[in-house]
Protein backbone atom coordinates (compact mmCIF):
# COMPACT_ATOMS: atom_id res chain seq x y z
CA UNK A 1 0.00 0.00 0.00
CA UNK A 2 1.27 3.73 -0.70
CA UNK A 3 1.58 5.95 1.72
CA UNK A 4 0.40 10.26 0.75
CA UNK A 5 2.68 12.03 0.83
CA UNK A 6 1.77 14.72 3.77
CA UNK A 7 2.63 18.18 2.23
CA UNK A 8 1.46 20.70 4.07
CA UNK A 9 -1.86 21.45 6.12
CA UNK A 10 -3.80 24.26 6.91
CA UNK A 11 -3.32 24.68 10.52
CA UNK A 12 0.91 24.47 9.74
CA UNK A 13 0.50 26.69 6.83
CA UNK A 14 -1.45 29.55 9.09
CA UNK A 15 0.54 28.83 12.30
CA UNK A 16 3.83 29.62 10.13
CA UNK A 17 2.50 32.83 8.60
CA UNK A 18 1.24 34.25 11.80
CA UNK A 19 4.72 33.28 12.94
CA UNK A 20 6.60 35.11 10.40
CA UNK A 21 4.22 38.18 10.38
CA UNK A 22 4.90 38.73 14.06
CA UNK A 23 8.54 38.14 13.48
CA UNK A 24 8.55 40.93 11.44
CA UNK A 25 6.50 42.86 13.61
CA UNK A 26 8.87 42.07 16.36
CA UNK A 27 12.03 43.24 14.04
CA UNK A 28 10.41 46.63 13.43
CA UNK A 29 9.68 47.48 16.93
CA UNK A 30 12.72 46.11 18.23
CA UNK A 31 14.63 48.43 15.60
CA UNK A 32 11.85 51.40 16.69
CA UNK A 33 12.66 50.23 20.55
CA UNK A 34 14.79 53.21 22.68
CA UNK A 35 18.40 51.95 24.09
CA UNK A 36 19.01 51.24 27.43
CA UNK A 37 20.30 53.67 29.61
CA UNK A 38 23.19 51.60 30.51
CA UNK A 39 23.98 49.52 27.55
CA UNK A 40 22.55 51.52 24.59
CA UNK A 41 21.51 49.54 21.38
CA UNK A 42 23.36 46.36 22.90
CA UNK A 43 19.77 45.67 24.78
CA UNK A 44 18.70 44.61 21.01
CA UNK A 45 19.51 41.30 21.70
CA UNK A 46 17.10 40.97 25.18
CA UNK A 47 14.41 40.69 22.51
CA UNK A 48 15.52 37.22 20.49
CA UNK A 49 17.76 36.21 23.70
CA UNK A 50 14.63 36.17 25.58
CA UNK A 51 12.11 34.46 23.42
CA UNK A 52 14.21 31.78 22.37
CA UNK A 53 15.06 30.92 26.17
CA UNK A 54 10.80 31.08 26.93
CA UNK A 55 10.23 29.09 23.65
CA UNK A 56 12.98 26.61 24.35
CA UNK A 57 11.72 25.70 28.06
CA UNK A 58 7.95 25.48 26.47
CA UNK A 59 9.06 23.03 24.20
CA UNK A 60 10.85 20.92 26.74
CA UNK A 61 7.64 20.65 29.11
CA UNK A 62 5.60 19.94 26.31
CA UNK A 63 8.03 16.92 25.47
CA UNK A 64 7.61 15.81 28.91
CA UNK A 65 3.84 16.06 28.67
CA UNK A 66 3.83 14.23 25.54
CA UNK A 67 6.51 11.70 27.00
CA UNK A 68 4.47 11.34 30.46
CA UNK A 69 0.97 11.03 28.22
CA UNK A 70 2.66 8.61 26.13
CA UNK A 71 3.85 6.17 29.25
CA UNK A 72 0.19 6.95 30.13
CA UNK A 73 -1.46 5.68 27.32
CA UNK A 74 1.38 4.15 24.78
CA UNK A 75 0.06 6.05 21.66
CA UNK A 76 3.21 6.51 19.07
CA UNK A 77 1.89 9.47 18.51
CA UNK A 78 2.47 10.68 21.78
CA UNK A 79 6.19 9.76 21.22
CA UNK A 80 6.70 10.89 17.81
CA UNK A 81 5.74 14.54 19.27
CA UNK A 82 7.76 14.28 22.55
CA UNK A 83 11.04 13.59 20.19
CA UNK A 84 9.80 16.93 18.14
CA UNK A 85 9.38 18.62 20.66
CA UNK A 86 12.69 17.93 22.54
CA UNK A 87 14.56 18.58 19.71
CA UNK A 88 12.60 22.09 18.76
CA UNK A 89 13.68 22.78 22.43
CA UNK A 90 17.49 21.69 22.03
CA UNK A 91 17.64 24.26 19.08
CA UNK A 92 15.99 26.90 20.40
CA UNK A 93 18.63 26.29 23.79
CA UNK A 94 21.52 26.96 21.17
CA UNK A 95 19.79 29.86 19.83
CA UNK A 96 19.62 31.04 23.63
CA UNK A 97 23.30 30.46 24.12
CA UNK A 98 24.25 31.93 21.22
CA UNK A 99 22.12 35.21 22.06
CA UNK A 100 23.21 35.08 25.27
CA UNK A 101 27.27 35.05 24.81
CA UNK A 102 26.97 37.60 21.97
CA UNK A 103 25.62 39.78 24.94
CA UNK A 104 28.08 38.75 27.33
CA UNK A 105 31.34 39.39 25.65
CA UNK A 106 30.58 43.03 25.87
CA UNK A 107 28.94 43.77 28.85
CA UNK A 108 30.74 40.86 31.19
CA UNK A 109 33.81 40.70 29.61
CA UNK A 110 33.78 37.49 28.73
CA UNK A 111 31.64 34.79 26.22
CA UNK A 112 31.05 32.25 29.31
CA UNK A 113 31.64 32.19 32.74
CA UNK A 114 30.31 28.94 35.09
CA UNK A 115 27.85 31.07 36.74
CA UNK A 116 24.64 29.04 38.42
CA UNK A 117 22.95 30.03 34.95
CA UNK A 118 25.05 29.16 32.54
CA UNK A 119 25.80 26.18 33.88
CA UNK A 120 22.56 24.91 34.55
CA UNK A 121 21.71 25.64 31.08
CA UNK A 122 24.91 23.62 30.18
CA UNK A 123 23.21 21.08 32.37
CA UNK A 124 19.63 20.93 30.64
CA UNK A 125 21.15 20.80 27.54
CA UNK A 126 23.74 17.90 28.03
CA UNK A 127 20.41 16.01 29.44
CA UNK A 128 18.12 16.49 25.93
CA UNK A 129 21.61 15.81 24.45
CA UNK A 130 21.69 12.37 26.43
CA UNK A 131 17.62 12.02 25.29
CA UNK A 132 18.81 11.72 21.34
CA UNK A 133 21.64 9.31 22.31
CA UNK A 134 19.39 7.43 23.98
CA UNK A 135 17.20 7.51 21.47
CA UNK A 136 20.06 6.20 19.12
CA UNK A 137 21.28 3.80 21.23
CA UNK A 138 17.59 1.86 21.37
CA UNK A 139 17.02 -0.56 18.25
CA UNK A 140 13.18 -1.34 19.68
CA UNK A 141 10.81 0.90 19.20
CA UNK A 142 8.75 0.44 21.82
CA UNK A 143 11.53 0.36 25.02
CA UNK A 144 13.05 3.69 23.03
CA UNK A 145 10.10 5.42 23.50
CA UNK A 146 9.69 4.27 27.19
CA UNK A 147 13.21 4.96 28.05
CA UNK A 148 13.43 8.23 25.84
CA UNK A 149 10.09 9.54 27.54
CA UNK A 150 11.82 8.65 31.30
CA UNK A 151 14.98 10.91 30.15
CA UNK A 152 12.31 13.57 29.02
CA UNK A 153 10.52 13.73 31.76
CA UNK A 154 13.35 13.96 34.29
CA UNK A 155 15.02 16.80 32.33
CA UNK A 156 11.93 19.33 33.06
CA UNK A 157 13.37 18.96 36.34
CA UNK A 158 15.55 21.06 35.36
CA UNK A 159 13.87 23.64 33.80
CA UNK A 160 12.47 25.24 37.11
CA UNK A 161 16.21 24.89 38.44
CA UNK A 162 17.40 27.02 35.37
CA UNK A 163 14.68 29.06 35.70
CA UNK A 164 15.03 30.00 39.08
CA UNK A 165 18.86 29.35 39.03
CA UNK A 166 18.80 33.34 38.99
CA UNK A 167 17.21 33.48 42.28
CA UNK A 168 18.63 30.65 44.29
CA UNK A 169 22.47 31.81 43.98
CA UNK A 170 22.70 35.31 42.62
CA UNK A 171 25.19 35.92 40.72
CA UNK A 172 26.35 37.73 37.47
CA UNK A 173 23.02 36.77 35.24
CA UNK A 174 20.60 39.47 35.52
CA UNK A 175 16.70 38.38 37.14
CA UNK A 176 14.27 37.92 35.13
CA UNK A 177 13.00 41.14 32.70
CA UNK A 178 9.24 40.03 33.51
CA UNK A 179 9.51 38.95 36.82
CA UNK A 180 6.89 35.89 37.44
CA UNK A 181 8.07 35.09 40.80
CA UNK A 182 7.44 38.36 42.48
CA UNK A 183 5.70 39.79 40.11
CA UNK A 184 7.05 42.90 38.97
CA UNK A 185 8.11 44.24 35.12
CA UNK A 186 11.24 45.88 35.15
CA UNK A 187 11.06 47.09 31.69
CA UNK A 188 9.28 50.01 29.97
CA UNK A 189 5.95 49.87 27.78
CA UNK A 190 8.63 50.92 24.73
CA UNK A 191 10.71 47.77 25.40
CA UNK A 192 7.80 45.66 26.67
CA UNK A 193 6.00 45.89 23.50
CA UNK A 194 8.67 44.36 20.90
CA UNK A 195 9.38 41.58 23.88
CA UNK A 196 6.33 39.94 23.71
CA UNK A 197 5.58 40.53 20.11
CA UNK A 198 9.03 38.74 19.44
CA UNK A 199 7.61 35.82 22.01
CA UNK A 200 4.61 35.31 20.62
CA UNK A 201 6.41 34.72 16.34
CA UNK A 202 8.44 32.42 18.73
CA UNK A 203 5.80 30.13 20.13
CA UNK A 204 3.90 30.46 17.09
CA UNK A 205 6.73 29.60 15.02
CA UNK A 206 7.65 26.97 17.41
CA UNK A 207 4.04 25.09 17.15
CA UNK A 208 3.83 25.13 13.31
CA UNK A 209 7.27 23.57 13.72
CA UNK A 210 6.14 20.73 16.30
CA UNK A 211 3.05 20.08 14.14
CA UNK A 212 4.87 19.55 10.65
CA UNK A 213 8.00 17.92 12.56
CA UNK A 214 4.89 15.46 13.96
CA UNK A 215 2.85 15.21 10.69
CA UNK A 216 6.51 13.98 8.70
CA UNK A 217 7.23 11.75 11.54
CA UNK A 218 3.78 9.69 11.66
CA UNK A 219 4.06 9.55 7.51
CA UNK A 220 7.34 8.09 8.22
CA UNK A 221 6.22 5.57 10.46
CA UNK A 222 3.13 4.74 8.38
CA UNK A 223 5.75 4.21 5.59
CA UNK A 224 8.07 1.89 7.16
CA UNK A 225 4.71 -0.06 8.50
CA UNK A 226 3.69 -0.29 4.68
CA UNK A 227 6.77 -1.46 3.45
CA UNK A 228 7.08 -4.00 6.09
CA UNK B 1 29.90 51.27 17.80
CA UNK B 2 31.13 48.50 17.80
CA UNK B 3 28.77 46.80 20.30
CA UNK B 4 26.61 46.81 17.38
CA UNK B 5 28.43 43.83 15.59
CA UNK B 6 27.57 41.38 18.28
CA UNK B 7 23.72 42.31 17.68
CA UNK B 8 24.24 41.96 13.97
CA UNK B 9 25.26 38.79 14.69
CA UNK B 10 22.55 37.31 17.18
CA UNK B 11 19.91 38.41 14.56
CA UNK B 12 21.54 37.28 11.43
CA UNK B 13 21.57 33.70 12.85
CA UNK B 14 18.31 33.95 14.44
CA UNK B 15 16.86 34.48 11.49
CA UNK B 16 18.91 32.39 8.95
CA UNK B 17 17.96 29.09 11.59
CA UNK B 18 14.61 30.10 11.59
CA UNK B 19 14.19 30.17 7.58
CA UNK B 20 16.64 27.50 7.14
CA UNK B 21 14.37 24.94 9.08
CA UNK B 22 11.55 26.23 7.98
CA UNK B 23 12.53 25.29 4.63
CA UNK B 24 14.00 22.23 5.37
CA UNK B 25 10.86 20.93 7.06
CA UNK B 26 8.53 21.92 4.17
CA UNK B 27 10.91 20.35 1.85
CA UNK B 28 10.63 17.07 3.99
CA UNK B 29 7.04 17.12 4.11
CA UNK B 30 6.78 18.14 0.45
CA UNK B 31 9.00 15.28 -0.85
CA UNK B 32 8.07 12.83 1.95
CA UNK B 33 11.02 11.76 3.01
Amino acid sequence: MRVERPGMDGLSATLLGLGYLFLLAGFYLALKAPPDAQQGYLVRILYLHVASAWTGYLAFIVAGVYALLYLLRGRPAFDRLSAASAELGLWLSFLMVIGGMMWARPTWGVYWVWEPRLTSVAVMIAIYIGYFLVRQAIEDPELRAKAAAAVAILGVINVPITYMSVYWWRSIHQTATIDVINRRVHMPPEMLVPLFVNLAAFTLLYLAFLRMKGRLAAFLAAKEESDG
Amino acid sequence: MGNQVFVLVVYVLTYAFLLGYTAYLLGRLRRGM
